[in-house]
């Protein structure tokens, strides 16, 4: 009786599994010190599709308008999967970039990245005189599974975590493009 | 005894008078699962109410006395009481409650559910869930007709707005408007709703004479919720992607500024006294108290991580 219970109960559920995303929106937040002038560390991101070069979980990258306000990219990251995302801001004078994944088919969730609607700005201050650089990636995102009770794996705190590692490793790779100190 | 009484009636009376001219501001905190309450004299953070999990939705009662709190993630309501500023109880709702709406006479509350697209009403003598409507894919914006007669519920994943005769609880009307409505804003005057439409980064204003969608107004970029301020004939969109508020002129119907903000700003109110703006920047932690004829900033308040404020979080304040 309670086996049928719950078989009637997981029909019932069936209509909420179609949601996007799951109900509340998480932050991620990484930031580096990188020992060269903003200048050179702009000319490295502000290209739209350079993200192919300084975040090695990225194989491939090609955008609509290159890097003009509305260019849209589709990035292949090393799992396989693809998503485009649309550059919202790309402010030299303030050295600012955002840049928003577009929302992810329904029901989609993607290999080791649960997540969706992931929005990034990309933000450098100077730091030691204009010396050295304070570059900042702050993310805004849902975890991608949308009913009540995510596996492990697909948890806000999964969503978290994966969103971290993708800008940690950025931020190296930045670093890396900049004379690694 | 009846001394005593009086003075007492009279200090409950000016203390009541005083809420009135200056109310609390209850700012939803998602990440901290709590409530910011702002005293909007001093803009200060007088308490923090821990409520359910990731707390989205607020709504203040027409009479100021109570606060209702969609917690998406645990479920359920927390009822504020304001006089002793605590929650007196938590109403379980559906998989999913978020946006939350009053009616005039504050006996009944309305919960929208995004995960069971039913929209839920809640009696508040009895605290209790009374009955609930099945409505379009995704409801995220809920708002009330000044009469009670008609809630408007916004389905973020159709583009359109449900118009529910709450006589009989039945939908009446079915609005297309822009792509993925979310906050939507009753202005009574006008007769017109206005949707800020997510993904197609406008307003749709919707004439509720004709029953259509007449106009869409171009603002930022991810639109979230609109305020209306009827003295200076103007509305005040939340932009989250650009970090501003637009402002439109409300007989042009024309975009012709944009404040810049916090990060993520969300949740919109004017304040009852016609002279500000709250604003709740998400990603920033921080209340921004706009001058409605400066359109400057002139105070921060900082709340708890990921303020929301989604609703009508001032009491006495057109939503």
């Amino acid at each position: 009786m309670n086996y049928l219970k719950l078989c009637l109960l997981s029909i019932l559920l069936i209509p909420a599994m179609v949601f996007a995303h799951g109900p509340a929106r998480q932050k991620a937040l990484v930031t580096m010190e990188i020992h060269a002038s903003p200048e050179e560390v702009w000319a490295i991101v502000s290209d739209f599709c350079s993200i192919a070069t300084w975040n090695s979980m990225v194989k491939t990258c090609s955008a609509s308008q290159g890097s003009e306000k509305g260019s849209v990219r589709t990035i292949e990251y090393g799992t396989g999967e693809k998503v485009t995302e649309k550059l919202f801001k790309n402010d030299a004078e303030n050295m600012k970039m955002l840049y928003a994944m577009e929302q992810l088919e329904k029901g989609r969730i993607m290999k080791d990245f649960p997540i969706a609607t992931l929005s990034t700005t990309i933000s450098i201050t100077p730091a030691d005189d204009g010396a050295s650089s304070l570059v900042q990636m702050k993310g805004a995102f849902y975890r991608a599974f949308p009913g009540p009770t995510p596996p492990e794996d697909q948890t806000d705190a999964a969503a978290i975590a994966a969103v971290t590692t993708l800008y940690q490793n950025g931020l190296q790779g930045i670093k890396t493009a900049a004379g690694g100190k | 005894m009846s001394v005593i009484k009086a003075v007492l009636s009279f200090l409950v009376l000016s203390w009541v008078c005083t809420l009135q001219a200056q109310p609390y501001a209850y700012i939803t905190n998602q990440g901290d699962n709590s409530v910011s309450v702002i005293d909007t004299k001093t803009n200060k953070v007088i308490k923090t109410i821990k409520v359910g999990n990731n707390p989205a939705g607020v709504v203040v009662s027409n009479n100021s006395k109570r606060v209702y709190i969609s917690n998406p993630e645990s479920h359920d309501i927390s009822v504020i009481d304001t006089t002793s500023l605590s929650v007196i109880k938590t109403i379980k709702v559906g998989g999913g409650p978020l946006a939350i709406a009053i009616s005039p006479d504050d006996k009944s509350v309305y919960v929208a559910d995004w995960y069971e697209d039913n929209v839920y009403i809640i009696d508040t003598k009895s605290l209790s869930v009374k009955t609930k409507v099945n409505v379009g894919d995704s409801p995220s914006g809920l708002a009330v007709d000044p009469n009670g007669l008609f809630l408007y519920v916004a389905n973020r994943d159709d583009n359109t707005i449900m118009i529910i005769n709450l006589i009989d609880n039945i939908i009446v009307n079915t609005i297309t408007v822009g792509r993925a409505p979310f906050g939507i804003t009753f202005d009574s005057d006008k007769k017109q709703l206005y949707s800020a439409n997510v993904q197609s980064g406008d307003v749709s204003v919707v004439d509720l004479n004709k029953q259509k969608t007449i106009k869409h107004i171009k603002v930022g970029d991810f639109p979230y919720a609109v305020a209306v301020d009827k003295k200076n004939n103007r509305l005040f969109v939340t932009n989250q992607r650009s970090n501003t508020v637009s402002v439109i002129d409300r007989e042009s119907m024309e975009s012709i500024n944009e404040i810049e903000v916090g990060e993520y700003p969300e949740g919109i109110n004017l304040h009852p006294d016609k002279t500000r703006l709250y604003v709740a920047n998400w990603f920033d932690n921080i209340v921004s108290v706009i001058d409605i004829n400066t359109l400057k900033i002139i105070d921060e308040i900082e709340t708890e991580d990921g303020c929301r404020a989604y609703g009508r979080f001032i009491a006495d304040s057109d939503e």
